[in-house]
């Protein structure tokens, strides 16, 4: 495995910032460190860096221990690109300066080292602007020099902080496209941190979500979407409903929520208690103007207290009880003030609860 | 003043864009914008009439005197002559003076850089112990006035002098050598090394350890990172300090008064003293001698503050995570040790011989109990000596000196930052270009300007003399130094603070009673109180400036001191010392007060 992590330790003072963080990558995968901030993300990709110093726990990059109780190979000596998130570009270097600093420190041949400069700005496609200064750039011009300052040496393994986090909404969409298929092309193995879901859903073969210094759940993408491992999971990857009740296992063989003469069936990956959870995904629901007769799905009376178009489809507001409040998204308005919610079952999940 | 060049982080300060206060006029009755309007109007011919009388008239003065030899003369002439600038490089002593002023500038420019560099790296980005104290010690050092460390050090180092009769008789060798360019060079850089401080530190929190990180996962060591990427990264702000010390160095007259003349080494801000002193006077030359000093600075000054706007070397990223605290390890303690060690020799031991001195009889009879007095004392505080009308001569000059500059600076200040009323960026200029020049040189411009023929029959005396004009003297050398300050201040007032406060239906008067004062008010406290300070211990002014019979306080420590007499000197020294520890005390109550009643304001008012 290129990227072994296996119980690793960080705390500073008493805020504990990593706690047992366990991963592996495979060749050329890319993945992403996915959670709110402050859930020690970025503290992990550090600490791979070799930039923090564990507490404990080992980390191996393609076989070889980099850090364990007895051995602790200086950042430099890691063989390890970094993107980060504000670049770290060099203001008194030029971009040309920028990219070649590495592979001169290498004792690459001046010519080599051209030669390099000149193939990873194209690679990026800044051709020309090997002599501008960094302030001369613009900011998705400073990332792709980044990038390309990252994977002059030809790197084992890729880090990248956030890098998508100072461009604006327009141009993030467009690098990010534009970065999965470099990555994909160079067949790097990568390791990216984000607290945007989409980011993470969008680019990553592999994520780990990561919640106040432990790992959530790792998988892939729609392993973590269809079968998060707890409602913070379903709730962090996705718009989320969630309606929380006695679990009873009903005729039909499918356990049930029941909360306040309400009963919802879904399916369950996980072990029930007697207490859980459904959760409902907004785009999963369908409003209608009266109760729908067969078995089709679970269904919720209430009153739509807010409608709003988003384009091509509308957000509703459904409020069933005073402690149930749904969101809705459909393609049409709805059909009434007084609505049935409907969620099919087999797309409705059953959750232990949380608090 | 002693700290004139504070602005080592570039003229940031100053650039503060935004609509003027005029601008939110919307909406109020014609009547009141007209006042407002004429409120500006009058502020602005306040805050640049007195900008222009009491800082460019002098120094047009100067320049005119240089030139026109005989235009003050009796009769005038307005025949031009460069013949005071050959005479400058053609007189031995004075050319002399510009040889050493200028080895001693690039001297203590390099020790201090170094030092200040030295320091700032320890205290900003290791585990030193004590960080923070360390960082409240370069500040004191900062505004200690350099006579009085010369002085001190007199006491220390002399023959006959503290170490010689108490511990041990001191070698021929170390003796020459404090009292030499040498020692000059070192008293100097003790007590300039503070700006490079300032310059390295603001670039090191700028600075963050991403770009080390960088070149780190890249392959570079540590030694590399510094070579390569942190060094050409602190470069401008190391020669940005290492420039205003030059500056500073070659505008101290405190020094040069004192250890230098023991030392018999001649600087240029002594020259000027002596050239305006000594018969026959030549006022040509010391115009022109004046002028020189005023271009060297204003070139280090430009130098420093394009190496600031440097674009190639801008930091660009905007959050930038803070550096990591190197740990020192086994060099935790002695590195301690040797900081403790600099501040007592720049600071501690100063103090402590000159608080020794003041309870001494005679200096060469060393620490025993048989050489104990209050002597000193009784005649620093004797009514009817020479010590205690000096000491409150000087404290009520100081306290009228402090008051006008700090208001007059915020009226500058108001003028620049707040409202549009034209050449206001000439009145920017002329404070930026002001904080250089030296005091030495604006009193030379001050009998210049205020000694001429016919104010005698225009006025009915000549201000030259007066006690009033070592005022004003007192107040155009604080005034820059406090037009920046308060420009800084009102910075923090942004321009959505007085929109809001507009919007919650506040009239000018009640924006400016519960918005502007309170941000603004700590900042002018602090302004006065380091006018205060400035003002209290001034030297070169009160030298060139004082009336007869009337001497301040400083002229007379020197006096003391240069007649033997060093314990009255330092008792009046601690005297004043404590005056100013009152005073920071009061000032610093009169800040909390300030900032608690604006707070309960603001809770109230619902601003």
């Amino acid at each position: 495995m290129p990227v072994e992590v296996s119980s690793l330790e960080k705390r500073f003072g008493t805020t504990v910032a990593a706690a047992n963080v366990n991963f592996s990558l495979a060749d050329g995968q890319l993945m992403a460190l996915l959670g709110p901030s402050g859930s020690g993300k970025t503290t992990v990709l550090r600490m791979l860096a070799g930039l923090e110093r564990p507490d404990a726990g080992t980390i191996a990059i393609h076989g070889t221990v980099v850090f364990d109780r007895r051995r602790d190979t200086a950042a430099e000596n890691r063989d390890i690109g970094m993107v980060f998130q504000d670049y770290a570009l060099w203001p008194h270097m030029t971009v040309a300066q920028n990219i070649s600093f590495g592979l001169r420190l290498r004792r690459l041949s001046r010519q080599a080292t051209a030669a390099r400069v000149s193939e990873m700005l194209a690679l990026v496609h800044l051709d020309g602007l090997d002599n501008r200064y960094p302030d001369q750039l613009s900011g998705g011009q400073q990332q792709r020099v980044a990038i390309a300052r990252a994977l002059a040496s030809r790197p084992r393994l890729l880090l990248l902080d956030e890098p998508l986090s100072n461009l604006d909404a327009a141009l993030r969409e467009e690098m990010r496209i534009e970065m999965v298929r470099l990555l994909k092309a160079q067949g790097i193995t990568t390791i990216y941190v984000t607290h945007d879901r989409i980011e993470a859903l969008a680019m990553s073969d592999k994520i780990v979500v990561m919640r106040d210094g432990r790992v959530a759940q790792v998988g892939t993408p729609e392993e973590l979407y269809a079968r998060p491992s707890s409602a913070f999971i379903a709730g962090f990857l996705g718009a989320a409903n969630f309606v929380a009740g006695d679990v009873r296992v009903g005729q039909d063989g499918l356990p049930a929520v029941h909360h306040g003469g309400w009963c919802l069936r879904g399916v369950a990956h996980l072990q029930l208690a007697e207490r859980g959870m459904v959760l409902l995904r907004p785009e999963d629901g369908a409003l209608f103007d009266e109760p729908e007769s067969g078995e089709g799905g679970n269904q919720l009376a209430g009153n739509v207290v807010h409608s709003e178009y988003l384009g091509g489809r509308w957000r509703h507001v459904v409020e069933v009880t005073a402690e149930i409040s749904l969101n809705v998204l459909t393609a049409q308005r709805a059909p009434a003030t007084r609505v049935w919610v409907h969620f099919p079952i087999d797309r409705c999940l059953l959750l232990p609860e949380t608090a | 003043m002693t700290a004139t060049h504070l602005d080592v982080g570039g003229d940031s300060v100053l650039q503060v864009p935004g609509p003027a206060l005029e601008a939110g006029t919307g909406g109020t009755s014609v009547p009141a914008r007209f006042r407002r309007r004429a409120f500006s109007v009058a502020f602005a011919a306040v805050a640049t009439l007195s900008l222009l009388v009491l800082v460019l008239y002098p120094l047009i003065t100067i320049l005119i005197q240089s030139v026109f030899p005989d235009v003050f003369s009796v009769p005038a002439s307005l025949a031009p002559s460069l013949g005071s600038f050959s005479r400058v490089f053609s007189t031995p002593e004075v050319y002399g003076s510009m040889l050493n002023t200028a080895w001693l500038g690039v001297a203590v420019a390099v020790l201090g850089t170094l030092v200040g560099a030295v320091v700032a790296v320890l205290v900003r980005n290791t585990d030193l112990p004590g960080r923070r104290v360390f960082d409240g010690l370069v500040w004191i050092t900062l505004f200690t006035p350099s006579y009085l460390v010369a002085l001190a050090w007199e006491l220390l180092f002399s023959r006959g002098g503290f170490i010689d009769s108490t511990i041990a008789p001191l070698p021929d060798g170390v003796v020459n050598t404090i009292f030499s360019p040498v020692g000059l060079a070192a008293i100097l850089t003790l007590r300039l090394f503070p700006f490079s401080y300032l310059a390295v530190s603001a670039a090191l929190r700028g600075l963050g350890s991403e770009y080390e990180d960088a070149a780190r996962m890249v392959g570079a060591s540590p030694l590399r990172c510094w070579l390569r990427i942190n060094g050409p990264l602190l470069a401008p702000a190391l020669f940005a300090g290492g420039l205003i010390i030059f500056a500073e160095a070659i505008s101290d007259y405190g020094t040069a008064a004192t250890i230098a003349q023991q030392a018999g080494f001649n600087l240029v801000t002594y020259e000027l003293y002596a050239a305006m002193n000594n018969a026959p006077v030549d006022f040509a030359l010391t115009a022109a001698l004046a002028l020189i000093l005023i271009v060297a600075i204003a070139v280090a000054l430009m130098f420093q503050a394009r190496l600031l706007r440097a674009r190639s070397y801008q930091v660009i990223t905007g959050r930038t995570r803070p550096a990591r605290r190197l740990p020192l390890r086994a060099w935790r303690l002695p590195l301690t040790l040797l900081m403790s060690l600099f501040f007592v020799a720049a600071l501690l031991l100063p103090l402590a011989a000159t608080l020794a001195m003041s309870f001494m009889r005679n200096l060469g009879d060393g620490l025993v109990a048989s050489n104990f007095t209050l002597a000193n004392y009784q005649a620093a505080l004797d009514a009817g000596g020479e010590a205690l009308p000096a000491i409150e001569r000087s404290a009520a000059l100081a306290v009228g000196a402090a008051t006008l500059a700090a208001l007059l600076g915020a009226a500058v200040a108001f003028v620049v930052e707040r409202t549009r009323v034209p050449g206001r960026a000439f009145l920017r200029l002329l404070t930026v270009v002001t904080l250089a020049i030296p005091g030495i040189v604006l009193a030379v411009g001050y009998i210049f300007a205020w000694n001429q023929p016919w104010m005698q029959n225009v006025f009915g005396f000549t201000p030259y003399g007066t006690i009033g004009l070592l005022l004003v003297a007192y107040v155009a050398e604080a005034l820059p130094f406090s037009a920046r300050l308060a420009g800084g201040a009102l910075a923090q007032v942004g321009d959505h603070l007085l929109e809001a406060g507009r919007m919650a239906g506040a009239t000018t008067a009640q924006l400016f009673r519960h918005i502007v004062l309170p941000v603004v008010a700590t900042a002018l406290l602090s302004t006065w109180m380091l006018n205060f300070t400035g003002t209290l211990f001034e030297l070169p002014a009160s030298e060139l400036l004082q009336p007869a019979g009337e001497p301040p306080l400083s002229v007379q420590i020197i006096n003391q001191y240069s007649h033997y007499r060093q314990g009255p000197g330092t008792a009046m020294t601690i005297v004043a010392i404590a005056i100013v520890a009152v005073a920071a005390l009061l000032i610093a109550g009169a800040a909390r007060a300030v900032r608690a009643r604006g707070g309960k304001t603001h809770a109230r008012r619902g601003f």
